[in-house]
């Protein structure tokens, strides 16, 4: 009995032994392992059908609306240079010249999803860049405004007056522009302004409140 | 007995762990394509825009040594395309065919010059390629249109204002009555203050 045992010990620990070689041999294959090749964000696949969809061009009409409406969910980044920035820009834009876009301290603005991140420059094309770059890093909820500032000078700043056969909606488009100019610092016409007068001074003088006095 | 099953337990636990190595290192995918440039290398590059050329540019250059290509639909591009363009449209850059075709102008080392229906669309390709690791590409900053069934390829400006933005604006808001903003003179409250008067009695 005694010597049946001691033989299955032996055995059993050579199946120890073989099982410990093993995964000691195969520790030491992980250095040889070439290095895991992956796409960082998306991969090209998905790029291709991301840049292929015009959903992430919002118009300029929308954007009119939104900032009008002080959608607190819009944020407005300006790709163009800091001195076009300086010049003129958006109402609460934030200036992301292109070239800085990935730098640590830019990236986080666009690199969110709190709000819709409206990217725009001059036309659309360093705004388009800048939202392809997004779309191989993966972020979400970024937007491109179509035709950039030049279509928001032809549309909201200085629209022009639609043709007698257009349809109504073109007349009512024409209104809404009109109206979203005046929003955004752009007077009326000359004749149709009233000089304001200036406030009269109201000065509100208080009744005298008096202790009731007592009678007589 | 007893240690009979031990080792039954401990060669069935070591089979299983090899069959889940194995099965790993099967089914483990490696993705057909992948990006060797980073978003930020491609960011700098693209910042350079040395890979933008017009019209003219195009002609100065020797035809033997670029091949253009129209990333414009099959449609468009059987309506009229460049002279010794080859079509492929974006949706199909990756298809096995053309990746091959691009990979090959890339080994005899010639420039691949492409061109949409607009800058942005070329620009997509060109990010694309040069993300996949193709260096020696560039972009035809043009325009195709028809007119009367002829193909006209025009330079277009990118990121040109088209109004000097600041001026437009100083004009357009000084040209109403709203610069001039009427100064607004405030409400001017005078509160007196209540005189205590101690309560008086009668008489």
């Amino acid at each position: 009995m005694s010597k049946r045992y001691k033989s299955k010990k032996i055995l059993v620990k050579t199946e120890y032994k073989f099982l410990a070689i093993l995964m000691i041999l195969m520790a030491a294959g992980l250095f040889f392992l070439p290095e895991k090749i992956d796409n960082e964000g998306t991969n090209p696949e998905e790029f291709v059908l991301n840049t292929l969809k015009s959903d992430r061009y919002i118009s300029t009409d929308q954007l009119a609306k939104r900032i009008i409406d002080q959608d607190p969910t819009l944020l407005l980044i300006d790709t163009r240079s800091e001195e076009e920035y300086n010049a003129f820009t958006l109402p609460n834009a934030i200036n992301v010249p292109l070239e800085k876009l990935l730098e640590e301290d830019y990236v986080s603005y666009i690199d969110q999803d709190s709000y819709d991140v409206v990217l725009f420059s001059n036309d659309n094309y360093h705004a388009d860049q800048a939202w392809k770059i997004g779309n191989r890093k993966g972020f979400k909820s970024v937007y491109v405004l179509k035709g950039g500032l030049n279509e928001w000078f032809n549309t909201i700043i200085s629209p022009k007056y639609p043709a007698e056969n257009m349809p109504e909606t073109a007349f009512k488009l024409y209104d809404f522009r009109k109206a979203a100019g005046m929003y955004f610092g752009v007077g009326a016409p000359k004749s149709d302004t009233k000089k304001a007068t200036p406030k009269k001074v109201i000065t509100v003088k208080k009744k005298k409140k008096r202790v009731a006095e007592g009678g007589c | 007995m007893k240690e009979l099953e031990k080792t039954k337990r401990i060669s069935i636990s070591a089979v299983l762990f090899l069959l889940i190595i194995i099965i790993g290192f099967l089914t483990y995918k490696k993705p057909k394509y992948i990006f060797k440039n980073s978003a930020e290398a491609t960011l700098k590059e693209v910042v350079k825009k040395d890979y933008i050329l017009s019209a003219e540019q195009l002609k100065s250059l020797n035809s033997s040594d670029y091949v253009l290509i129209d990333v414009r639909s099959v449609y468009d591009y059987d309506k009229g395309h460049i002279k010794d363009a080859v079509n492929i449209p974006l949706a199909q850059i990756l298809t096995e065919d053309n990746s091959g075709f691009i990979e090959n102008l890339n080994d005899e080392n010639k420039t691949i010059i492409l061109y949409g229906e607009d800058p942005d669309t070329a620009s997509s390709a060109w990010m694309l390629l040069y993300q996949l690791g193709y260096e020696n590409i560039k972009i035809l900053c043009v325009k195709p249109r028809f007119e009367n069934n002829k193909l006209f390829v025009d330079n277009v400006a990118i990121e040109e204002p088209a109004v000097d933005y600041a001026k437009v604006m100083k004009e357009a808001t000084s040209s109403s009555g709203i610069a001039e903003k009427p100064k607004v003179v405030k409400k001017v409250i005078t509160v007196k203050k209540k005189k205590k008067r101690v309560a008086e009695g009668g008489c």
